[in-house]
């Protein structure tokens, strides 16, 4: 077996690949748009669903108002929470490589925390609207001319929310891969 | 003080490659991580203060994104285990009989390098490319005598490893 020294000059004499340098630059300017359009994305998110509240409030019984209100309520923890366990990606500094590892580690962690709450608010945002609207229905505030119209809504949102499930399942368990293979590289 | 990315690049390629290389052993992907490192390390030399050397600050990003990669890879099959591409270094040396124990004695140590865990794979990587420990010690985040320990069991990791493969 060789000594450090020729460990490190048999180490030097790998080939290596060439950096395309062009396609660096093509990339690093992608993934800044990228970024740019997910926080507009994200900004732009809970815009159509404040107009609308804006907008019909006034139509809205006290019940409807109550249920509405207190959705509303929940919300703000949850939305809390994800931006907390987001922190990690949006804030890290490391000190060094085995610094960020730890910072990784924690990060899959809460990418699954995140999924599992993406997972789960898909089918109980489903079936919030579901009971809303039977609630409407029952207490005669949905009036017979809307109720065709109520139910396409409500069908292509549950369709809707069915995709975002298996979606997130889907990043949920990659993200679980991830965390595994991250625990069996670290030995 | 910062370097501009071509000279950052044509100046370093060789190791960044070297790091892509230490982690994955398909030339494909090989190349996919070496852009990614590209592109970190284009983002990193923006924040780059100049209290460190620029080759530690660019060997740390370049680790950091490399585990990124290779733990996101983890659906694709064999992204970091010893395939026919370790058969393929170029034949640079004069005698024949030397090329062979060259190219074999390299497939080998590559092969054991990427066996080992994360920590020991990068301080020894880290100290094949010339760096003291008090610079092993700074890109890693750990004291020097972690560092001394750790790479005393990286390379008896890779002896056993080039020993059993032989």
């Amino acid at each position: 077996m060789q000594n450090n020294d020729e460990l490190a000059n048999l180490w030097q004499t790998q080939p290596t690949q060439k950096v395309d340098v062009e396609a660096v630059k093509k990339s690093f300017h992608q993934e800044t748009t990228k970024q740019r359009r997910y926080f507009i994305l994200d900004c732009l998110a809970m815009l159509p669903g404040a107009i609308l509240l804006i907008t019909y409030w006034a139509e809205f019984s006290l019940l409807a108002k109550v249920m509405i209100g207190g959705i509303f309520l929940l919300s703000y923890p949850i939305v809390g929470y994800q931006l907390w366990l987001r922190r990690i990606a949006a804030f890290a500094k490391s000190d060094g490589t085995n610094d960020y590892l730890g910072q990784l580690s924690k990060q899959f962690k809460n990418n699954i925390r995140i999924a599992v709450l993406n997972k789960h608010s898909a089918w109980s945002a489903a079936l919030f609207l579901w009971v809303f609207w039977a609630v409407m229905f029952f207490t005669g505030e949905l009036k017979d001319e809307k109720i065709l119209k109520t139910v396409v809504i409500l069908v292509s949102t549950t369709i809707v929310m069915i995709g975002w499930y298996i979606w997130a399942d889907k990043r949920k368990q990659r993200f679980q891969r991830e965390w595994q293979a991250l625990q069996d590289m670290k030995g | 003080m910062v370097q501009g990315f071509g000279d950052v690049f044509s100046q370093y390629e060789g190791l960044l490659g070297r790091v892509a290389n230490s982690y994955e052993a398909n030339d494909a992907m090989q190349q996919e991580l070496l852009q990614e490192i590209a592109v970190a390390v284009w983002q990193g030399l923006s924040r780059f203060k100049g209290d460190s050397s620029i080759k530690t600050y660019i060997l740390r990003i370049a680790h950091n994104r490399a585990v990124t990669h290779v733990a996101s890879q983890v659906k694709r099959v064999d992204t970091h285990s010893l395939d026919e591409g370790d058969e393929h270094y170029p034949h640079s040396q004069p005698s024949p009989e030397t090329l062979t124990s060259n190219q074999q004695s390299l497939a080998h140590l590559l092969s054991a390098v990427r066996a080992l865990p994360l920590q020991q794979r990068q301080v020894l990587t880290l100290s094949l490319e010339g760096l003291s420990y008090d610079e092993v010690a700074e890109v890693c985040g750990l004291t020097k005598n972690h560092v001394g320990v750790i790479l005393k069991r990286a390379k008896a990791a890779v002896v056993k490893g080039e020993l059993n493969a032989k």
